[in-house]
């Protein structure tokens, strides 16, 4: 059944028109322009699971704000978004104009249900940070030392292992073939891709203790690093022993998934490893408490 | 109610929206629509739509740049060599025109001139600066510095850069053009872009790129400055301000 009575659906439509309005637009652009590209491909997986959390979280949301008063911060943020998103769609900066649907549902929600309901859909309307595109500049300036860093973990992994391999800044030299790390083996979008299914992934979880929800979301950053370096490794090796068209042809997609799954993996494993050690930590207090 | 086992609190808990001040939500969310359109509207309409390049001669680099000046030969065998450090397919989505020419002068020195010029200075189709594209493609980026140029009698806000690749030391210079300014920073490149958008305009952009195999980076770098100075003298008076940005009201 839905979480949505029609009567509700009603009360919505104003704000739903609108909404369209705005972003009907901005949508279509993003679908036609860079969410079409390889390197911003988690842009529309991360707007269909925010619009999937906002859904599930509805019936409770209601729930939390029934009674309560609405909040006249809403208004404030609702002309703020306003203003971020005309600057943003005339003048073609899509931080603010992608940025400002986020401060538009906070305001919207503020303005309709109250702060009870925005503490309920918090994390959707966070999590919708991940599908905002960031200036160009701010991508290069970070992306750059991440390549850097990949490849120089690569070339020293590969080097242990006994490959006859070196290094050359970005480009790899492996036997007779040379890699360029291109931006989208290791760049800022697949951490944040990373990041946000990490986040994700806590949430679904949804774990009561702090120190393993605080401590995955710190580990995120270097699990994104390890899966970089674990798909580099991974391409290096299929070119190596299959050749170049092996490397460039369907095996470097394989590639993107060996990242995703090891780094799923390396969650699953970090997440399992706090348990054991929180587990431990607590067998210890409750045995030195019975003492 | 009570077959239900509901009480009347459970029902407020239900239906949250206040049935007594109906009229009042209502103008609440007339006020919130209307806003929505209008911003929409704003949106679209502040949106510049005229090409600042239209309202100009076309510009035609191989045309505009001459293949020989002062003590400077094109060296057509060698200019196919050009390195980009951008791949192709790349340099013709962002640009309408590109220019890669070796030049060579009396003393066997050789200079490698690169012009970048796109009609649509907007978000995607935005200058590439050396010091992102260079290392990108395996370059490193040994030293990078603001530096001036004078070109006759005008001053030009340029950078220096040196990068290598194993063996190879490639000292550069470049300076880029918005519209007609002299940009050098992304947020200077942003405000320029803002203040052709308030006057309805897309500004065009170039950058210019002056850069030779060198590892006496010092010596390069004067005989960069000395052919720039060069180059700008051999390009047509009429055209020569949209290579220097130099606005059209001095």
């Amino acid at each position: 059944m839905s979480p949505i009575p029609k009567k509700q659906l009603l009360a919505w439509l104003p704000v739903i028109v609108g909404l369209l309005v705005l972003y009907g637009p901005s949508l279509y652009d993003l679908f036609t322009g860079i969410w079409s590209s390889d390197e911003q491909m988690h842009g529309p997986i991360v707007l269909g699971i925010s619009l999937w959390l906002l859904y599930r979280n509805w019936a409770t949301m209601e729930v939390a704000a029934s009674g309560k008063q609405t909040s006249a911060w809403g208004g404030a943020i609702f002309v703020f978004a306003l203003l971020l998103y005309a600057v943003g769609r005339s003048q073609e900066i899509l931080f603010f104009e992608i940025g400002s649907s986020v401060w538009m549902l906070m305001a919207l929600l503020l303005l309709k249900r109250g702060l009870s309901a925005l503490k309920v859909q918090w994390f959707a309307l966070f999590f919708m940070l991940f599908m905002v595109p960031l200036p160009v500049t701010i991508v290069d300036i970070v992306t750059m030392p991440m390549k850097m860093a990949v490849s120089y973990a690569a070339e020293h992994v590969l080097f242990w292992a006994g490959y006859p391999i070196g290094r050359s800044g970005v480009v790899l030299q492996i036997g007779q073939y040379m890699l360029l790390v291109a931006d989208a083996c290791a760049g800022l979008h697949t951490l944040l891709t990373l990041e946000s299914l990490g986040l994700l992934y806590l949430n679904l979880v949804r774990r009561d203790s702090f120190f393993r929800n605080v401590g995955l979301a710190v580990l995120i950053v270097p699990i994104s690093f390890a899966a970089n370096v674990i798909r580099v490794v991974t391409l290096s090796l299929i070119t190596y022993h299959f050749g170049d068209a092996a490397g460039q042809g369907f095996l470097h997609g394989f590639a993107g998934i060996v990242l995703f799954l090891s780094a799923l993996l390396l969650i699953i494993g970090f997440d399992s490893g706090l348990q054991w050690l929180e587990s431990l930590r607590c067998g210890q207090s409750a045995s030195s408490s019975a003492e | 109610m009570d077959c239900n086992g509901l009480s009347h609190f459970d029902v407020a808990r239900v239906l949250p929206v206040p049935q007594n001040e109906p009229m009042k939500l209502v103008l609440k969310d007339i006020v919130m629509l209307v806003s929505m359109l209008l911003s929409a509207v704003l949106g679209y309409t502040l949106h510049p739509r005229i090409f600042l390049a239209d309202e100009l001669p076309p510009m035609d680099l191989v045309a505009m740049v001459p293949s020989s000046f002062g003590e400077w030969r094109e060296d057509a065998n060698l200019s196919a060599q050009v390195v980009n450090p951008e791949q192709q397919t790349l340099l013709d989505k962002i640009y309408s025109q590109t220019l890669s020419r070796s030049y060579v002068n009396h003393d066997g020195y050789r200079v490698m001139l690169s012009i970048a010029y796109g009609k649509n200075q907007t978000k995607d189709t935005q200058l590439h600066k050396p010091e992102i594209c260079y290392p990108a493609q395996g370059f490193k980026l040994l030293s990078q510095k603001p530096i001036t140029l004078n070109l006759l009698g005008n001053v030009v806000r340029a950078t220096r850069l040196e990068t290598e690749l194993g063996a190879r030391i490639e000292p550069l210079i470049y300076w880029t053009v918005e519209g007609d300014r002299n940009t050098t920073t992304a947020i200077s490149m942003r405000l320029a872009e803002l203040s052709y958008a308030a006057r309805n305009r897309i500004p065009d952009g170039m950058l210019v790129r002056i850069s030779s195999i060198d590892k006496a980076t010092d010596m390069a770098n004067q005989i960069q400055r000395d052919f720039a100075s060069d180059l700008i003298a051999a390009i047509a008076p009429a055209t020569r301000r949209r290579f220097l940005g130099i606005p059209t009201n001095d």
